[in-house]
């Protein structure tokens, strides 16, 4: 069978992935190529492709030469092409760790149901960073070949933990006039313990704020307990007073959402509208930390997220054709996975693994964890994903055999069922994800959530993309290019 | 229906590792027995899930299906064998993890 074609054809085929999308369309299979390439081709057309029987010189033919899925041997190699295509979507490899993580508190005042990082009682002993391990830590970050650091301030709450904050943050603007590294500070926070002190210290370093916003007050107040009930109101009060002395783009607030949020994407973006953020994160729950103990209650099934993924996603596209700019935030990685010859750089998108090799986090308790979910396994009894103490060295702590089992199950290319998916230039390994739902670090890819989300969302882009009309198309666009959608032009990427 | 469904498939078009593929691409729908008998695979099919919404007329086409379509990627990667390492380490020489 394979002879007939290899001896008669005058190309050669050149590695590719398939997949069905039982669209109703003809041209239904999705193929892509290594670098990321992709097409959208009918049955007759595969099967010819893969056989070798096209009739070279026809349009189809040049479209495949063109996106190296087939070469013609001595007359051209698109070795030196491909390979600086696949360099630059792996370009992340070429540095080590970017984003560094610093729990400095575990204490919180909130109750959060769903909160995936648990956290301890505002009054409770031994849940704070030492000096001694948050120095450390800071060598540590600087250890890393990064130009570009992001340091991140998370908890519980770090607002609780401010002076830790501050000394953190000095030092390593003491440190970085020697280093000379593009740095960011980041903190997480409810922005309930904001004060004009931590603002002016904020403005002085352009520090950024990252909160929550989960929807309308009363999603907000239910998913979010507090003694005095009025979270929403004290976030909403916060974001307001970083503005007015930062800037507006100094916060920016993310959304998870609970089996109840599921039922109102509208009301959820409309408060997002109303608040005047740009971007919108509409993240599924996290089986980590408080989240996993209460999935009983909180959980859902991905199907149910996904079909509310589409609604409120129809929804932003709509909005956004009526001249609102607001992006959502994990479609726009995913886009720029598909649409360029970039990598987003996301973490969970990563292949190999973004633990550890893009992120670290140094625990309030000295211990240094590849990922914050990885640590948020810590809080429920999970001490096996620890890398080392922050006194160790960075090598070795990058040597680690958790690094090393990560690694042997984060790279998505080799792994049983994403070896075989068409998507696997546009999606990323996740071993902790896997780790935490399945007990393996590989896990299957029938039972996996973390497949069947990045499987939805993807195919449900790819259906944007080639079936939408041009309004649609120039949305997206503007969201890869964070332009209105007035200023961005016809799209032209069809497949 | 009754199950399992029992097919039959021959070893030359279908090689073990194939119909491995297949059975793992399907495991939140069937759960498939594979056994090897000289020349030909056997695949005792069964639901994986008490309640399984596929009419019992789809379970041999949409088996069948995957058989094809994993038969096909084993010849495309047969056919490229060697292509894909040959592009990493072309692209990928100099990356690693800071030392």
């Amino acid at each position: 069978m394979t002879l007939i074609a290899s001896d008669t054809s005058s190309y050669r085929l050149l590695p590719f992935r398939f997949m069905r999308m039982q669209a109703e369309s003809d041209r239904d299979v999705l193929i892509t190529s290594e670098t990321g390439e992709y097409l959208w081709v009918s049955d007759p057309q595969l099967q010819d492709l893969g056989f070798k029987r096209l009739q070279s010189g026809s349009a189809f033919y040049r479209d495949l030469l063109a996106r190296h899925f087939i070469y013609e041997p001595g007359r051209h190699d698109p070795l030196p092409q491909m390979a600086a295509q696949y360099r630059s979507r792996k370009d992340f490899l070429f540095q080590g760790p970017a984003l560094h993580l610093f729990v400095v508190t575990l204490r919180c005042n909130h109750t959060c149901q769903y909160c995936q990082v648990s956290r301890a009682p505002l009054g409770g002993s031994g849940h704070d960073l030492s000096e001694a391990d948050a120095r450390a830590a800071v060598e540590r970050m600087f250890e890393s070949n990064s130009r570009v650091l992001t340091v991140e301030f998370q908890g519980g709450e770090p607002l609780l933990a401010f002076e830790r904050v501050r000394q953190i943050v000095e030092w390593v603007v003491e440190r970085n006039v020697l280093e000379q590294r593009d740095i960011q500070f980041v903190i997480t926070t409810t922005l309930y313990h904001l004060t004009d002190d931590i603002l002016d210290f904020a403005k002085l370093h352009r520090i950024q704020f990252s909160t929550s916003l989960d929807g309308p007050a009363s999603l907000h107040n239910a998913n979010r307990p507090t003694p005095t009930r009025n979270s929403f109101e004290r976030t909403l009060e916060g974001i307001r007073r970083v503005r007015e002395h930062l800037g507006h783009d100094a916060v920016s607030a993310l959304t998870t959402l609970t089996a109840r949020s599921l039922e109102q994407p509208r009301a959820i973006i409309d408060e997002y509208v109303k608040q005047g953020f740009s971007s919108i994160s509409l993240r599924p729950l996290s089986p980590y930390g408080f989240a996993s103990r209460s999935a009983q209650r909180l959980d859902y099934p991905i199907e149910r997220y996904l079909a509310f993924y589409k609604e409120a996603l129809a929804y932003l596209l709509e909005l956004n054709q009526q001249g609102v700019y607001l992006s959502e935030s994990y479609a726009s990685l995913l886009l720029k996975n598909i649409l360029t010859p970039f990598s987003s750089g996301y973490l969970d998108l990563r292949s190999p693994t973004g633990a550890g090799t893009a992120a670290l986090v140094y625990n309030y308790d000295g211990y240094v964890y590849p990922s914050d979910e990885a640590r948020m396994l810590l809080e429920m009894g999970e001490e096996g994903l620890r890398l080392g103490s922050v006194h160790q060295p960075l090598s070795e702590l990058l040597r680690s055999p958790v690094m090393e089992a990560l690694l042997s199950s984060g790279v998505a290319e080799t792994l049983p069922g994403c070896s075989d998916c068409a998507f696997v230039a546009f999606c990323g390994a996740d071993p902790v994800e896997h780790f935490a739902r399945q007990g393996d670090p590989v896990g299957h890819r029938s039972f996996s959530s973390f497949c069947k989300k990045n499987m939805g969302l993807l195919k449900h882009l790819f259906g944007l993309l080639r079936d939408t009309d041009d309004d649609v198309q120039r949305v997206l666009l503007s969201w890869l290019n964070r332009r209105s959608y007035a200023d961005v032009g016809l799209a032209g990427y069809r497949g | 229906m009754n199950w399992p469904v029992i097919m039959h498939v021959c070893e030359a078009a279908y090689p073990l590792g194939v119909v491995q593929r297949a059975a793992y691409s399907l495991a939140d729908t069937l759960a498939i027995e594979v056994s090897v008998e000289p020349g030909q695979v056997k695949l005792s099919i069964f639901p994986s899930q008490d309640q399984l919404t596929l009419p019992s007329a789809r379970v041999r086409p949409l088996v069948l299906q995957h058989l094809n379509d994993f038969a096909l990627r084993n010849h495309i990667n047969r056919e490229t064998a060697g292509l894909r390492e040959v592009l990493a380490r072309a692209a990928l020489t100099g990356c690693g993890l800071p030392q």
